[in-house]
């Protein structure tokens, strides 16, 4: 009986321990069954026969059930004026999206198309997933609408210059700032970061639980300090002409010790975690005056603050004396190389690029359309701070600049090694200069391996 | 002579039919453990040996051992090791402590025994997402129910960032942890209990022993094998748990709560470096061997006294 007893232990803990390793083996295909229950939906088939429909398979990278019934609407509208293409949509939560994508690009199970955030997309074209579109393009009727700026931020993705995408939405980076709040203070709007730093400790009354601004140090905190700290220097290129990266600007610098001061002495200590939806409850909640993010939480704060009691300034001055608008793409849509029916992709995401599409699902989620048409609505017009950021897009006195996503890695980067180091910025452990030092040391080396790369490419 | 051939060689045969009839039950069984554990086990080490990141093609191939070299050097392996093991003692030796508390407790005779029984079971029926959320809420610093009460008994000034405070946050993943793993070990020690003869207890309690020592020379002896069994179970699952530490903390701050788990799982799913993930894991797999083998061994489980 011992012995069995014996026996039965080593068995069972030998099998538990395996499973570290089967669990890890299942981790390279984590997405494996969620993968396969989406492609239960997906039509990996030759074109159907005449008379038949075309089935295609169109993933949304940013589930919710607002957006689900948006697109179901869409897809109804599309599927009146294409009568041989079905359009089947598969939600995909936010978090999950990307290594689904990448899981399914691995196991040649990619859907027809599909959204995408553009600083994926060349972790896509290196693996050749991708259909170039500009045949499609050049053949649709209102391609003219289309941002140009957004579509050559795209092309400039591709080292062989080909559209991987169409642009369907943007989001400026935006600080949110509690009108009351600074009112109470006898305050003034900043104008440029040092300001937003300054009204910030000014706004702190910690006996009254209040904090002048919120700081997101958990996912996400590095590409959104990015974004800060070029709209602080107005610095346009990512690269100077040695190839090394300007991320170690000593204006950003400058502006990371400033939000080091602020941490904990004009922000809740549980800012050092904080994501996205904690970051957006402590504004809502009054908890901290002012947060940096974009014009896509403009709809939770209308609900909780109520409109006409916050203000949004997309664009501060930087120390150039420029006013620019820092961007990490645009949310595109494209096709995949594993479609079977990639002309049927193309009429489904030109459909959704196109004006009254395009206008209506970015008016239901509060974000900017890629549409020329679409940007000229009344909607737009209607609400001041989307109106300010059209027409910020359409000024050809404001500049774009777009961060180094065509770089492969550049999400990586951010998603697994800056954030663990601007959490360490903030609790004092390393300074400023040394995290900018090694983030720039980081990205430059990421760009010489993808400078090598395409070099090779070109042999 | 015909006949008492046919005769000898008819029960050969039947018993070869009979032979193979276990084993083709077997197989069914052992095709899914070989797809499902045999193949991605070959897989992960296989992967230790190659770099392999899909967005990064051109640096694909066979690494040979450099994989293994590159976590001998690697700060945030050495870390994450040492997170694992504080984590994996503190879960396993605190979850018996009050595990074997509330077993005892429950093995006593009182009325709404088995409502007690049922409710001491509940948080291990669970998920470590829903315990997440549910000590999240717990712990937050603005509206938290934690801070709200030590405030109200005076213990604290001001209110804590339990989570977000780099020297309070592993004590508060543990804390979230063993409300969760407590009663694995209570239901487990309490149905062990069970076994042990009244008759025992009752020599004992003639012979003047008092309670401590029944407990002592009595209770303990007779749950060893289970308290070997479920140490060693539950320190597996520790050393590979992610769900909770995941959904509460990613791994953070500043890898106060990275595990090797959360490490494995950020190489492989967020920066696709399955090569190096799969090193990792292969790693921990041989450290798990190796302390489960010393372990039974050390603890001379299955032997009597």
């Amino acid at each position: 009986m011992k012995q069995t007893q014996k026996a039965l232990a080593i068995f069972m803990s030998t099998a538990m321990v395996g499973g570290v390793l089967a669990g890890c083996g299942q981790s390279a295909s984590t997405a494996a069954p969620s993968s396969d229950a989406a492609q239960s939906t997906t039509t990996q088939q030759d074109p159907a026969p005449a008379g038949e429909k075309i089935e295609i398979t169109y993933w949304d990278q940013n589930a919710s059930e607002t957006r689900t019934a948006l697109y179901n609407h869409l897809i109804e509208g599309f599927e009146k004026e294409n009568p041989d293409i079905k359009v089947n949509l598969v939600p995909i939560p936010a978090a999950d999206a990307k290594a689904k994508y990448d899981v399914a690009i691995q196991s040649n199970t990619a859907p027809d198309c599909g959204g995408v955030s553009q600083y994926w997309m060349s972790d896509f074209i290196v693996q050749d997933a991708l259909v170039p579109l500009d045949d499609y393009i050049s053949n649709w009727a209102n391609a003219g609408d289309m941002l140009e700026m957004y579509q050559q931020s795209i092309r400039d993705m591709a080292p062989d210059g080909n559209t991987y995408a169409l642009a369907f939405s943007v989001t400026l980076p935006t600080v949110w700032v509690n009108n009351q709040l600074v009112a109470d203070a006898g305050a003034e709007m900043p104008k440029d970061w040092l300001e937003v730093c300054s009204l910030a400790k000014t706004l702190t009354d910690t006996t009254k639980g209040q904090y002048g601004f919120s700081i997101r140090g958990g996912a996400g905190s590095s590409q959104q300090f990015e974004q800060m700290m070029y709209m602080h220097s107005g610095e346009a290129k990512m690269f100077d002409e040695a190839g090394n990266s300007t991320a170690n600007d000593p204006a950003h610098v400058e502006l990371l010790e400033q939000f080091a001061d602020l941490y904990m002495n004009a922000t809740p200590e549980s800012d050092l975690t904080n994501g996205y939806a904690e970051m957006v409850a402590a504004f809502d909640s009054g908890t901290a005056a002012m947060i940096f993010h974009n014009l896509g939480s403009y709809g939770e704060h209308k609900k909780t603050l109520g409109d006409g009691n916050f203000t949004a300034i997309t664009t501060l001055e930087s120390k150039q004396g420029t006013q620019a608008i820092v961007s990490n793409g645009a949310t595109c849509n494209t096709v995949f190389k594993d479609s079977k029916n990639p002309e049927a992709a193309f009429r489904w995401i030109s459909y959704l690029n196109e004006h009254e599409a395009c206008s209506y699902f970015n008016e239901q989620i509060g974000q900017i359309p890629c549409n020329q048409q679409a940007l000229k609505d009344s909607w737009v017009e209607g609400v001041s701070h989307m109106k300010n950021a059209a027409d910020s897009i359409l000024s050809e006195k404001c500049t774009l600049i777009t961060l180094p996503i065509n770089v492969t890695g550049y999400y990586d980067l951010h998603n697994n090694q800056l954030v663990q180091g601007f959490q360490q910025v903030l609790l004092g452990e390393i300074s400023a200069q040394d995290y900018l030092d090694g983030w720039a040391a980081s990205m430059t080396q990421l760009k010489k391996e993808y400078d090598d790369y395409l070099k090779s490419m070109d042999k | 002579m015909t006949n008492v051939k046919a005769s000898a060689t008819g029960p050969v045969l039947a018993r070869k039919k009979t032979d193979c009839a276990p084993y083709l039950l077997l197989l069914p069984a052992v095709l899914l453990v070989a797809a499902f554990m045999l193949y991605p086990i070959g897989n992960v080490f296989y992967l230790s040996l190659q770099h392999y990141n899909p967005t990064k093609p051109w640096m694909n191939g066979f690494a040979g051992l450099e994989n293994f070299a590159k976590i001998l050097s690697d700060a945030d392996f050495r870390n994450s090791l040492l997170v694992s093991a504080k984590w994996v003692l503190a879960e396993v030796s605190l979850q018996l402590v009050f595990g074997m508390m509330i077993a005892l407790i429950l093995n006593q005779k009182f009325r709404g025994r088995g409502l007690f029984r049922t409710l001491a079971f509940i948080p291990w029926a669970m998920s470590g997402v829903l315990t997440a959320v549910l000590w999240s809420l717990i712990y937050n610093q603005n509206v938290g129910l934690l801070n709200d009460v030590l405030l109200k008994l005076g213990l604290i000034d001001t209110p804590r960032a339990w989570l977000a405070n780099s020297g309070l946050v592993f004590g508060s993943v543990v804390v979230a942890e063993l409300w969760r793993g407590i009663p694995f070990f209570a239901i487990s020690l309490l149905a062990a209990m069970q076994n042990i003869s009244g008759d025992l207890y009752e020599a004992a309690n003639v012979d003047g022993c008092s309670r401590w020592k029944a407990f002592l020379y009595i209770t303990l002896p007779s749950l060893k094998d289970t308290i070997i069994l479920t140490t060693l179970l539950r320190a597996v699952w520790e050393f590979n748990s992610v769900d909770l530490i995941y959904s509460l903390t990613g791994g953070g701050p500043v890898g106060k709560t990275t595990t090797l788990s959360i490490l494995i799982a950020n190489h492989a799913t967020k920066t696709n470096n399955y090569g190096y993930g799969s090193a990792i894991s292969v790693i921990s797999f041989i450290i798990l061997a190796i302390i489960s083998l010393v372990y039974l061994k050390a603890s001379k489980f299955g032997t009597s006294e």
